[in-house]
């Protein structure tokens, strides 16, 4: 197996970067999402905390698939948000690899959420009151009070987040098909080797992304054990 | 004042707007000019005051208070928990954000129609009944949180200082997670000191601590509020805190203003703070005499020399001034001055009224000293007949010296 995991092909290569690359960027858009919005659901006590909340824990519970077909709906050149992208002269986000940042964002976006959400409620305000008291501004609070505070959150969402794009694979199947480089991501991959019968590329891969997923989990245990200590 | 000005010309744009917010200010200025004149005269306070005029609604909970308070001394809110005495401390800080009306602190407007004056910018320092150390700091950086975020010309306390007064030094690096209750407020105490407050609320400092915990702050709470001339909002519904601490009382009950005044005075005519009864009184310290042992401080008390065993808590607002704590319990009245007693401290008195205690076979004497400071006394009904005590009869106030504190 060792010797074998070397034997990877330039398409396999292309498919992790592509992976990598996917997780990345859609964990760092998450993050700055998911802070303002967190912190909203996290206080907020009124009716349209409720539907929202709703709204964001919906990926966690719909089939991906169901995801992925409404998003098809949503960006195809002669409905909604693909019409007035075509509108603007801008390319479809269909089968592409911006689409799927999109698409991974959405499905993602309760596993960042949920994390910080709990983490702000339990250091709730009374350190952003205490530093505003002694003076501190609004980015100062943020930047040296909630942040440190909120470290072990902003791991947890990170890592599950990106953990959790690494997965993906109704949802990319539905909006992003499967061409290389562009939206030819891992598990997708996996599923082609299959799908031609090619067992031992398909065993390599499924390797690679089991070891990467249990390295990327146990690490995170670890983390928030140092942060609780 | 100057604070809204600013943003009122900020938020505008446009010659047009400009010109109409510049009409709008001077209209403003010289209509609340002359708003603050008309208050100031109305009761001519020596030293500059806060005004509050707020309301807040919440569910099952209203609270509406109008007052005037004096940037002076300790003033003590009292009440009991849930009659809205943190909620008025937060609308004072600017952390309540439904709180309405109007706030100006001295010369500066906090809170207006149109203007909320951030937290950030009205230099309060809070000490509140539970641990507020930011946990991801070391006690050194909670200390100069507040420090190094205050402009340079405004310092005027400073950490060695603070850190001496407040024995603070050798907790400097430990960690947070690492003090006890008692030297949590304690370190709370210094940060909100060290960011030049020009307010200092206290929300129930010492509730939170145990017998040991209060001994950890209470002698330096009480010897830097005497020494460092911040003006003192002290929240508790602890007599026992108020009477140990503060000048000034401001009564709340049910989100409503009950009384306010001096606390010589309210500890008398308010029955809620008669669950133990005592006078507060006020003397002034005397020089020591060579001819009397060192451990003995005489005092004058209405005209008369008092001897102490000990020296009495000076008064936070009153230079030079001493306060008496006496228990109604400890005064015992006489027709005539006793001779060869242990009773060291007798006092010329007048009988002004009386009332029934809570157990009917005993009664509250309310005596005026020559001085016109009032005293408590609580005796019974048989030695009441048996003195044939009346209204405006003379008597002599009998105090142990050793129940005084």
């Amino acid at each position: 197996m060792n010797t074998e995991l070397f034997r990877l092909s330039t398409e396999d290569w292309q498919a992790i970067w592509l992976t990598l690359k996917l997780c990345s960027l859609t964990t760092l858009i998450l993050l700055c999402i998911a802070i303002p919005l967190a912190w909203w659901l996290a206080f907020g006590q009124q009716k349209r905390h409720s539907f929202v909340e709703a709204l964001v824990t919906l990926p966690l519970v719909l089939p991906p698939t169901v995801l992925g077909f409404y998003l098809l709906l949503l960006l195809s050149p002669n409905h909604g948000i693909g019409n007035w992208l075509t509108a603007a002269g801008l390319p479809p986000l269909l089968f592409s690899f911006e689409g799927l940042v999109l698409g991974s964002v959405i499905y993602s976006l309760p596993f960042a959420v949920q994390p910080l959400k709990q983490c702000f409620r339990s250091i709730g305000t009374q350190p952003l009151e205490t530093a505003a008291l002694l003076g501190a501004k609004k980015f100062d609070r943020f930047y040296n009070v909630l942040l440190p505070l909120a470290k072990p959150g902003l791991i947890a969402a990170a890592s599950l987040s990106f953990a959790h794009t690494l997965g993906e694979f109704g949802m990319i199947m539905m909006i992003g098909g499967s061409i290389a480089g562009e939206t030819k991501v891992l598990s997708v991959l996996i599923y082609d080797h299959t799908e031609a019968m090619n067992y031992d590329a398909a065993h390599q891969l499924s390797f690679f992304l089991l070891v990467l997923s249990v390295l990327l989990l146990f690490i995170l245990n670890r983390w928030q054990q140092d942060s609780r200590r | 004042m100057n604070d809204r000005h600013d943003f009122t010309a900020k938020v505008s744009g446009g010659t047009l707007g400009k010109a109409t917010t510049y009409l709008r200010q001077l209209i403003h200025s010289l209509f609340h000019s002359s708003d603050v004149k008309e208050m100031l005269s109305a009761d001519k306070p020596e030293t500059s005051s806060l005004w509050l005029d707020i309301s807040l609604q919440r569910q099952g909970f209203r609270l509406r208070i109008k007052t005037q308070i004096a940037l002076t001394g300790i003033t003590a809110i009292f009440g009991r928990s849930g009659c809205g005495k943190t909620s008025l401390l937060r609308a004072i800080a600017g952390l309540e954000p439904k709180i309405t009306g109007d706030i100006c602190f001295g010369e500066q407007v906090w809170l207006s129609d149109r203007y909320k004056c951030p937290a950030e910018q009205r230099r309060i320092g809070l000490v509140s009944q539970n641990d507020s150390l930011l946990p991801h700091l070391t006690v050194e950086q909670n200390l100069l949180f507040g420090y190094q975020r205050t402009s340079p010309d405004l310092r005027q306390l400073h950490p060695e200082d603070i850190y001496q007064q407040l024995d603070l030094t050798p907790l400097l690096h430990r960690a947070v997670q690492q003090l006890s209750g008692g030297q949590k407020q304690r370190v709370a105490l210094g940060r909100a000191l060290l960011a030049q407050p020009q307010l200092l609320l206290l929300d129930e400092p010492l509730s939170a601590l145990d017998r040991i915990g209060r001994q950890e702050i209470v002698p330096y709470l009480r010897r830097v509020l005497i020494d460092i001339n911040i003006p003192v909002l002290l929240i508790s519904h602890q007599l026992e805190d108020v009477v140990q601490l503060a000048d000034f009382l401001i009564l709340l009950e049910q989100g409503q203003l009950k009384a306010q005044g001096a606390l010589a005075k309210l500890l008398h005519s308010e029955p809620e703070l008669q669950s133990e009864a005592m006078s507060v009184l006020y003397t002034r310290q005397l020089p020591k005499e060579p001819s009397l042992p060192s451990s003995v401080c005489q005092l004058e008390l209405s005209e008369q020399r008092i001897l102490l065993p000990a020296s009495p808590s000076p008064s936070t607002n009153l230079p030079k001034m001493c306060r008496l704590r006496i228990r109604a319990k400890d005064v015992s009245v006489s027709l005539r001055p006793l001779e060869q007693s242990s009773i060291q401290v007798q006092l010329p008195v007048q009988v002004t009224h009386w009332q029934a205690a809570s157990s009917t076979a005993e009664l509250f004497l309310y005596l005026s000293l020559s001085d016109g400071q009032q005293l408590l006394a609580q005796i019974s009904q048989y030695s009441f007949d048996q003195l044939g005590i009346k209204k405006g009869c003379r008597l002599y106030a009998n105090i142990k010296a050793a129940a005084i504190s």
